[in-house]
């Protein structure tokens, strides 16, 4: 029973540690977009903002043309459907 | 089946999520994490004492090029053929297994002579559909790459046929780059394909 359970547990671990290596851009993606300029310019990387920023999401939405490019990706994409 | 049930769940929504990354986005945040000055590969891989990564540059060869283009497709395409093995995989009947297990069967022969041929088809439509898919692959190198550093001794047969067929709207050459490309994936796949065919006759 001992060794079930010890086998078990490694399994487990190797799930934990491919989780970690599959899931780290995408945490990655979504930590730097709360970073301020110089904590992602900073050559020690910052793994959560201390200090989280919403300035980038404003940035990015007000731009004059950030509704036309969601509209046009919202009527390509219900028009097609590709899984790739 | 082997883990525990949230260790299932988590490495599961892990693969959804990466699954669901966008083409673009995902060689756009690999390309932040393997920079040579503030990227957080080097600094990782040095901390871990893998080895002095600081300031290591990823693009200088083009071996370390490509094989970082190799890492992101293969790290890109991982759900979809987890999730599909997976799924494969319940679809096991318990009572082989078992009948086998009593039969005396140790759990490596199990897997070679009942989980494998059951699982077979799916692992022929697996491997077709990933040569077809990443043979032609071009967002990935030629974005991660970049113009900068993309030279013909990088380039790949979707980055070629785009070069020659568009850049230089040489129509020709682009022209025949693709059906030789096709040929090639044809000649590629025709082993899984009429592996499969086999299996569909049997049925």
């Amino acid at each position: 029973m001992t060794s079930r359970v010890l086998r078990r547990g490694g399994w487990n671990a190797v799930g934990i540690v491919l989780f970690v290596v599959m899931v780290f851009p995408v945490f990655w993606m979504i930590s730097t977009a709360f970073k301020t300029d110089d904590q992602i310019n900073s050559l020690t990387p910052t793994w959560f903002s201390a200090t989280p920023t919403l300035r980038h999401f404003g940035d990015a939405i007000h731009t004059p043309f950030f509704w036309t490019d969601v509209k046009n990706s919202l009527i390509i994409g219900s028009s097609s459907s590709r899984s790739r | 089946m082997r883990v525990s049930g949230s260790v299932r769940i988590l490495v599961t929504s892990g693969l959804v999520l990466v699954w669901a990354m966008p083409q673009v986005v995902a060689v756009q945040v690999w390309y932040w994490m393997t920079n040579f000055q503030n990227g957080v590969v080097n600094y990782v891989l040095t901390e871990l004492h893998v080895g002095n990564y600081f300031q290591h540059d990823w693009y200088a060869t083009t071996f370390s090029q490509l094989g970082l283009v190799t890492a992101l497709i293969v790290w890109g395409a991982l759900p979809f053929v987890a999730i599909t093995i997976y799924a494969a995989l319940s679809q096991v009947p318990g009572e082989l297994v078992e009948a086998a297990e009593i039969d005396g069967a140790r759990p490596w022969r199990v897997f070679l002579d009942v989980t494998l041929p059951i699982l077979r088809p799916v692992l022929l439509i697996l491997t077709s559909l990933s040569i077809l898919w990443d043979f032609g692959v071009f967002t990935q190198p030629y974005l991660l790459i970049g113009q900068a550093h993309l030279n013909p001794s990088n380039y790949l047969m979707g980055i070629y046929l785009f070069e020659e067929g568009y850049l230089k709207a040489d129509y020709g050459r682009g022209a025949a780059i693709s059906i030789l490309m096709l040929l090639l994936v044809a000649a590629m796949s025709v082993f899984y394909v009429r592996r499969m065919v086999k299996i569909g006759d049997v049925d």
